[in-house]
């Protein structure tokens, strides 16, 4: 006969993640069965329109209590635990399936794979005991951190599937949760002083809250007390006490760790990777490398050990390329860069290493065919960094073409992305085209925010349209945020018009006059004339004459104007050094 | 009782060098034993002159068959080897006697100084060979070139020692390129070897040498293959390793395949990390390969080498001069030039013969704007107390158009002796460029029409009336020189100097290489007697796509001369055909940046950067604009608000990081 399975949840103010949560499920289980512990939102609505036994349980500080109660009230052969803010990702008859085929178990560890962001490579994978059979004899125990207790470790099957997926919490939701589990654990410690499994959980929302030098203790402790049997904790543990470490700066204990333990479990990819990071950041490269490799050669860790997906591969890639890159050989940085985008495009980081490493070998030409004939093109995020990057190095036509040219990968070109090249044309002497994009924005209803009105009313001064300017400045004047880049706007196209300019600003308006004429100029220096465009001199000559009078404006308006253009042109010298640092570095006593 | 020691050589047709040999020796050794394979000169006789058995042997291609001849012959205790292109130096005799008596030792290898390149240029390369030992019947040389002894004792005697005895020294001229190419010894060498190792293929030391032997015939791809097989799989202890290192990197270099010369540097430093060569060809490979910080690293390492080990057979200099001389080089792509003069000076004092250097140094001091300046640094460098040395300075200081320095030079040269007819014409040319053109066409009427610089001191006679505008004078002389046969170029130059300034016939000349070499020298002397107009003239009679072909050249001379807007104008020319050249936008921007107009050099500089992003002198200059922005900025304000010390300090602090 088939055994039956009952989802069992606890919820409080879940409306947002229920209904996800439920939908996930559907068609999986038997029977679900929901207790509210008090939600104030429309929460147990939801619910119903699932299941008919939805039951109130008043909360008094303890999950166990919860939970029991809603195990007491299902009545299938096994049950499935889930939390509101988790989904299955299963199909319809999974579950019964892992039952059957696997008999004699009395439980089963499902993976979790707990997102940290939105990027759907960015997770670590648990192991969680979440399905177990309906027996009075298998309640939770702890007011925190429950855990269903079998007393025989043999009798718990280990599952590579279905997958239970977290959903990331916000920053506001992790701590608003972290002050409540604090307090319930430091209640449950008072009881079960000896428990290393309190002492772990203290440990994590400790590390949580960004205090690493009062989390160690607790994970020290629960380190020593805690053995291969329960390895679901030690694995994690060993990583939290290697972080901690980590950040308080004890590089060399953590590194003793690392050796001690990736003997005991020489199979652990995540411990390789960890041993990896430490060296990585006391310089030692060529030690750093060696941890990566392995790391990468062993592939993904055994269940129930915790993991940190990509440690096996695009993470270690991406520190490879590093180190190598840092070791000055770019050939195999660039490689492992590559690699690493290959296994996970959404990461991003290799990208803004590959850009530079190119920008520096082959030039601003050289790297844009590069990586448009390597792919990066045709990826939605991996076209917008681009786009930035080949904007802030000063190449603002390789901008635009990094829109103009993405691949059918890339998607359809959102509202942000027009808003983006529209700025980009201003400064790659398509002023027209981009006062053409701008007016479809706004003809499609979308807005254009202050700052891109800043760049729409330069198109026009290049344009030499000092009318419409105006126009356009008069009304960035009444918009909120809008007066101060008016007023610089304004004295511009007057210098631009017949030479003077009006007093001097607010003083309080000041520093942000000054910032907009900076951004203008910077903006305005971007400009690099295309080598066959004909009549550039005269479309270059509108861009010198621009930043010529924003430099006029910021020195003749007051000592604090000549002082933030100073400081901007050092800014520019030193960026121009350290680029030439990045690509000579050795030989810097030649010219620094 | 004391050994006896016995002189063996093989000798054919070197009656040029035997007897620099012989006298070498004669007194130390107590027998000389020459074998020869078929001289047809007086090598004989000279030998008999120094009492040596003379015995023929007919040559068999086959080089230790000819050795043990000698040997047969011997009768001393010692053998000691020479080839006729070598001689034992002067104080290696006593040695050599001392060495002799040494009761112990079997053999001894004996450092060699080889004479390499031309005999104007020469460089030294040590070298470790085996040539002293025991004379026993069972000795016998092996292998038909590069013979071998050394093994064969080992084989016979296991008990047998060595030792390196480095203050014996023999000098070797046999690799002077001009004996080289007398004897054609390559290909000699080349065909015996590759004969001999279809015999052996399994012997690595004759791969080594037929690698070394391809390389100095410049088969380099072939050398590079060679030698990399004799050195897969060597034992590490071999005592050519070293060498073969060098030459794979010095054949993969010269084949150009500067990643795989990198490679073998590498390599070679993982086994033998104190090896100054090693670094040195590092260096010099990075620097091509426009990796300068890893060039810098190389050179910086090669200085800092200890003494390098007589099997080396180190080339000189790389841990002094030549690396020094290098980081000159280095400084100057960073546009640093201070310390590009520091390495120049450091190189020089090194090593006082290195031309380069002091070249560089000259260049440096900028002689043709401050000649005073130039000879007071010049005078406190060096001493100029032969005449060879004022000669050379001359010449230096001519070859960097500070003609006035040059002649000085030139004439306290000239006074201490007989000058050679190429100085008396640079002087010529000099007074020519000083407007002394009476002096000048005395110098210049002395050179008859069979003199082979005939031509040039007529071409410079016309030069001379055509700076001062004689046209009348300058025709007939032109005629002249066409009636002596000059190629369709040259001649196309000369009949430009026939034309009126500013005035154009047909649709211009087309000028190949060697014209336009010729037509950019005159333009330069023309700018440098400041005869702008002249010098354009010139430039008026040549067909468009000729002046826009060579229009860069031609822009940057009027920039070295100061002449900002037609150096612009003919450099936007170039510019027009060749939209991608960094060096064009280079010297724009800096065209730009004197005439204050820093946006426009600033977004020049950067273009070329963006072409070229290898170039450090483009980061630097940019670098420096900003700066000199900032700078102004400042003393504008401080002008302006003259109450307020923050600025002052702001000055001062963007003053400090010049």
């Amino acid at each position: 006969m088939i055994p039956t399975v009952a989802l069992a949840m606890i919820v409080r103010n879940e409306e947002a993640n229920l209904a996800a949560c439920l939908d996930s499920v559907k068609g999986a289980v038997d029977e679900i069965v929901i207790v509210d512990t008090g939600s104030t939102d429309r929460t147990v609505e939801i619910a119903r329109r699932y299941t008919g036994k939805v039951y109130r349980y008043p909360w008094h500080g303890d999950f166990s209590a919860a939970r029991n109660y809603a195990l007491a009230r299902a009545k299938s052969d096994w049950i499935l635990s889930l939390d509101a803010d988790e989904e299955l990702d299963t199909s319809p008859g999974d579950l019964h399936s892992l039952i059957n085929n696997n008999s004699g178990y009395e439980a089963f560890f499902l993976p979790l794979h707990n997102r940290a962001t939105e990027n759907p490579g960015d997770y670590n994978r648990f192991f969680v005991l979440r399905l177990f059979r309906n027996k009075a004899g298998y309640r939770f125990q702890g007011i925190i951190h429950e855990q269903v207790v079998i007393s025989r470790p043999e009798a718990v099957g280990t599952a590579q599937g279905p997958v239970i997926w977290h959903r990331p919490l916000s920053k506001k939701e992790r701590n608003c949760k972290r002050g409540r589990n604090l307090a319930l654990l430091r209640q449950a410690v008072a009881a079960d002083p000896a428990n290393p499994f309190l002492q772990y959980y203290l440990g994590v929302e400790w590390l949580g809250l960004g205090k690493a030098e009062r989390a160690l203790p607790y994970l020290q402790e629960a380190l020593k007390q805690l053995t291969d049997g329960h390895i679901l904790f030690r694995a994690p543990a060993i990583r939290l006490v290697i972080a901690c470490l980590r950040a308080l700066g004890s590089l060399d204990e953590a590194i003793c760790i690392c050796m001690e333990e990736s003997q005991r479990y020489p199979f652990y990819t995540d411990l390789f990777f960890d041993g990896g990071i430490l060296f990585e950041e006391k310089g030692e490269y060529e030690i750093a490398l060696k941890w990566f490799e392995e790391a990468l050669r062993l592939g993904q860790p055994p269940p129930l050990f915790s993991h940190t997906n990509g440690t096996e591969s695009f993470l270690s890639l991406y520190h490879l390329g590093y180190c190598h890159e840092k070791l000055a050989r770019f050939k195999e940085a660039k490689n492992c860069y590559e690699k690493a985008l290959a296994l996970n495009p959404a990461y991003l980081y290799p990208l803004y290493n590959l850009f530079l490493l190119y920008l520096a070998e082959k030039g601003p030409q050289g790297t844009f065919d590069h990586l448009k004939a390597a792919g990066h093109l045709n990826h939605p995020q991996q076209v917008v960094v681009l786009a930035d990057l080949f904007f802030e190095a000063g190449f603002p036509d390789l901008a635009c073409a990094c829109f103009e040219e993405a691949g059918p990968g890339a998607g359809s070109p959102t509202e942000d992305h027009a808003r983006r090249l529209a700025r980009f044309c201003v400064y790659a002497g398509r002023f027209e085209h981009a006062l053409f994009l701008m007016e479809r924005i706004r003809h499609a209803g979308g807005e254009i925010d202050p700052s891109l009105a800043v760049d729409e009313i330069v198109a026009l001064m290049l344009k030499e349209d000092y009318r419409l300017a105006k126009i356009r400045t008069i009304s960035l004047w009444r918009r909120p945020q809008g007066r101060s880049p008016a007023w610089t706007l304004l004295n511009l196209i007057s210098l631009l018009g017949n030479g003077s300019r009006c007093g001097r600003p607010e003083k309080n308006r000041e520093p942000a006059v000054i910032e907009t004429a900076l951004t203008i100029l910077e903006n305005c220096l971007r400009y690099r004339p295309g080598p066959l465009e004909p009549g550039n001199a005269r479309v270059s000559s509108g861009y010198h004459r621009l930043a010529q009078e924003t430099i006029k404006l910021l020195t003749s308006l007051s000592p604090r104007g000549c002082m933030a253009l100073c400081a901007y042109l050092k800014e520019k010298a030193s960026a121009a050094r350290h680029m030439l640092d990045y690509k000579c570095g050795p030989a810097r006593g030649l010219f620094s | 009782m004391e050994s006896r020691i016995s002189l063996c050589m093989i000798v054919k047709d070197e009656e040029q060098n035997i007897r620099r040999c012989l006298q070498s020796v004669a007194g130390t050794v107590d027998e000389i034993i020459v074998v020869d394979t078929g001289s047809t000169d007086g090598t004989c006789q000279i030998a008999r002159e120094f009492g040596a058995l003379v015995h023929s042997f007919p040559w068999n291609d086959n080089f230790s068959d000819a050795r043990n001849a000698s040997l047969e012959l011997a009768t001393g205790d010692w053998i000691l080897f020479l080839d006729a292109d070598e001689e034992l130096a002067g104080e290696s005799r006593e040695v050599l006697r001392r060495l002799a008596n040494e009761k112990n030792v079997e053999g001894y290898f004996i450092k060699i100084i080889n004479y390499v390149g031309n005999e104007g240029w020469v460089e030294t390369c040590p070298d470790l060979v085996f040539r002293l030992f025991k004379n026993r019947k069972d000795y016998r040389f092996r292998g038909a070139i590069h013979e071998q002894i050394a093994d064969v004792i080992l084989e016979r005697n296991s008990q047998a020692r060595y030792q390196i005895a480095e203050d014996l020294v023999i000098l070797h001229y046999g690799y002077l390129d001009r004996q080289i190419k007398a004897k054609d010894k390559k290909n000699r060498n080349l065909a015996l070897l590759s004969q001999e190792l279809n015999r052996n293929p399994d012997n690595r030391h004759l791969r080594y040498h037929y690698g070394v032997e391809l390389y100095r015939a410049e088969r380099f791809d072939e050398a590079a293959a060679e030698l990399v097989r004799a050195a897969n799989g060597i034992d590490p202890n071999t005592i050519y390793l070293p060498k073969l290192l060098r030459y794979i990197v010095l054949a993969y270099h010269a084949a150009r395949k500067p990643e795989q010369a990198l490679e073998i540097v590498q390599l070679g430093l993982g086994l033998f990390p104190n090896y100054a060569d090693l670094y040195y060809y590092g260096g010099l490979i990075s620097y091509e390969q426009k990796d300068y910080g890893r060039a810098y690293e190389f050179f910086q390492k090669a200085l800092s080498m200890p003494e390098q080990p007589a099997h080396y057979a180190p080339f000189g200099g790389t841990r002094g001069f030549r690396s020094l001389y290098q980081l000159g080089q280095l400084a100057e792509v960073f546009l640093n030039h201070e310390e590009a003069m520091r390495y120049y000076i450091l190189s020089l004092r090194d090593n006082p013969h290195f031309t380069p250097a002091l070249e560089s140094i000259t260049r440096l001091l900028k002689p043709q704007e401050d000649p005073v300046y130039t000879k007071k640094c010049l005078e406190q460098l060096c001493e100029f107390c032969t005449p060879q040395a004022n000669l050379l300075m001359g010449q230096i200081l001519f070859r960097q158009s500070a003609y006035k320095l040059a002649l000085e030079y030139l004439e306290r040269g000239m006074d201490q002796q007989e000058a050679a007819p190429e100085i008396l014409l640079w002087k010529a040319i000099c007074l020519i460029q000083l407007r002394r053109y009476l002096e000048a066409l005395r110098i210049l009427e002395g050179f008859g029409p069979d003199h082979r610089l005939y031509p040039l001191a007529k071409l410079n006679k016309i030069l001379c009336f055509w700076f001062q505008g004689k046209r009348r004078k300058v025709r007939p002389l032109v005629e002249e020189l066409f009636a002596l046969g000059l190629s369709q170029d040259t001649g196309a130059v000369v009949s430009l100097l026939q034309n009126y300034p500013g005035r154009r016939r047909g649709p211009g000349v087309t000028l190949g290489d060697e014209g336009m070499s010729l037509l950019l020298d005159i333009l330069m002397r023309a700018l440098d007697l400041g005869e702008k107009e002249r010098a354009e003239s010139l430039l008026d009679g040549l067909s468009r796509e000729c002046l826009s072909k060579n229009a860069r050249a031609v822009g940057q001379l009027f920039y070295r001369y100061g002449h900002l807007k037609t150096a612009e104008y003919y450099l936007g020319l170039y510019l027009e055909a060749n939209p991608e050249c960094p060096e064009t936008l280079f010297t724009l921007a800096e065209i730009k940046e004197r005439q204050n107009a820093c946006i426009e050099a600033g977004e020049l500089y950067r273009r070329a950067l963006a072409l070229d992003p290898a170039e450090p002198r483009y980061y630097v200059s940019l670098i420096r604009l900003y700066e000199k922005m900032r700078r102004e900025i400042l003393r504008e304000a401080i002008d302006k608000y003259p109450e307020l010390p923050v600025l002052r300090r702001l000055f001062e602090e963007a003053n400090q990081e010049i």
